[in-house]
């Protein structure tokens, strides 16, 4: 059975907030309603930690470099579909 | 700080949030710095301005577009596809259909969200490819000009790099084990910092449908990596 703890939210309804809690798009009274909340509930305090786990490591998942002759390739692709076209892509290639 | 976080006074805290609060990593992971509110999403933004002008026949503007969307396209379908070359021709892709479109370009959307429904048709596409291994194995051996891929430059120690592979490999296999349009929803969700709204825009389904998505795309990420806390 659904109960209320801590404030004036179902507790499905605070599982429902954890992502934006962690994710700081909270509005002030709802982070405010669910920081009152997490003072009397295990389950959301652990969710919440286990959730800044998950975006401290998704942090690391950053992605590579891009390759020095991607805007190269890309202009030499579009003059070629753009074959008689009035843009002067074949200038852009050549200064890449 | 940036123009779009604003400092709030810090709200009481309860006993447990306050011993939580003492702990002298706690204020690395917790502030009550926030995104402010984001304006209501006006149809012609900046980047649909661009494009509109690109429709005219600019192509400088063209550029800004690319030199501003190149970097994060390339590095949401990197998270996608899990291939740097993979995401790179992707990448071409989108922007090529973003040229050959020009012409029919209409400013109904968010310039981002029309980019991003281009790129993320073309993953969930190449994911669901069945000769996606032929494609890679094409791309290893040489560029359609002929010439050899110009590999980026990335050196760290070989100890960093072990670290950070491990980490890396661990986080991927997570990302990875979702469906595709969940994992799409928390590329979009983390990395892009979309709201709910725009996610839903790009992928085609109602804002409840993305909450849901992201709920359990979240909680099977807590599941898998929770103990890299």
């Amino acid at each position: 059975m659904q109960q209320s703890l801590g404030g004036w939210l179902k507790h499905g309804e605070y599982s429902e907030l954890i992502v934006d809690y962690v994710a700081g798009t909270l509005d002030a009274r709802m982070e405010l309603e669910f920081q009152k909340h997490l003072e009397c509930c295990d389950g959301c305090w652990n969710a919440v930690a286990e959730q800044r786990a998950v975006w401290a490591a998704l942090d690391e998942f950053r992605s590579q470099p891009i390759s020095p002759d991607f805007d190269r390739r890309l202009f030499q692709r579009i003059a070629e579909a753009d074959n008689g076209g009035r843009w002067s892509w074949r200038a852009l290639i050549s200064s890449r | 700080m940036t123009p779009d976080l604003i400092e709030l006074e810090a709200p009481p805290l309860g006993p447990r949030l306050a011993q939580e609060a003492a702990q002298p990593s706690w204020g690395a992971r917790v502030n009550y710095s926030r995104a402010a509110p984001r304006p209501i999403q006006q149809v012609r933004d900046r980047d649909s301005e661009l494009m509109l002008r690109v429709r005219d026949g600019d192509q400088r503007s063209f550029e800004l577009l690319l030199e501003k969307h190149r970097g994060p396209m390339i590095h949401f379908l990197h998270r996608m596809v899990r291939n740097d070359a993979v995401a790179e021709e992707l990448t071409q892709e989108v922007f090529l259909r973003v040229y050959r479109s020009r012409g029919n370009y209409e400013c109904c959307a968010k310039f981002t969200t029309w980019l991003f429904r281009i790129g993320t048709h073309l993953a969930l596409n190449w994911i669901r490819d069945e000769r996606n291994e032929k494609w890679q194995t094409s791309l290893d051996k040489e560029t359609a000009d002929g010439t050899s891929r110009q590999v980026p430059d990335r050196r760290k120690t070989v100890e960093q790099e072990l670290l950070y592979q491990a980490k890396l490999g661990e986080v991927r296999q997570a990302i990875h084990s979702l469906p595709a349009k969940q994992r799409a929803a928390v590329m979009m969700h983390k990395y892009e910092e979309m709201e709910y709204a725009q996610i839903a825009g790009v992928i085609g389904c109602s804002e409840s449908a993305v909450k849901s998505l992201l709920f359990r795309a979240y909680e099977a990420l807590r599941v898998r990596l929770a103990h890299m806390a």
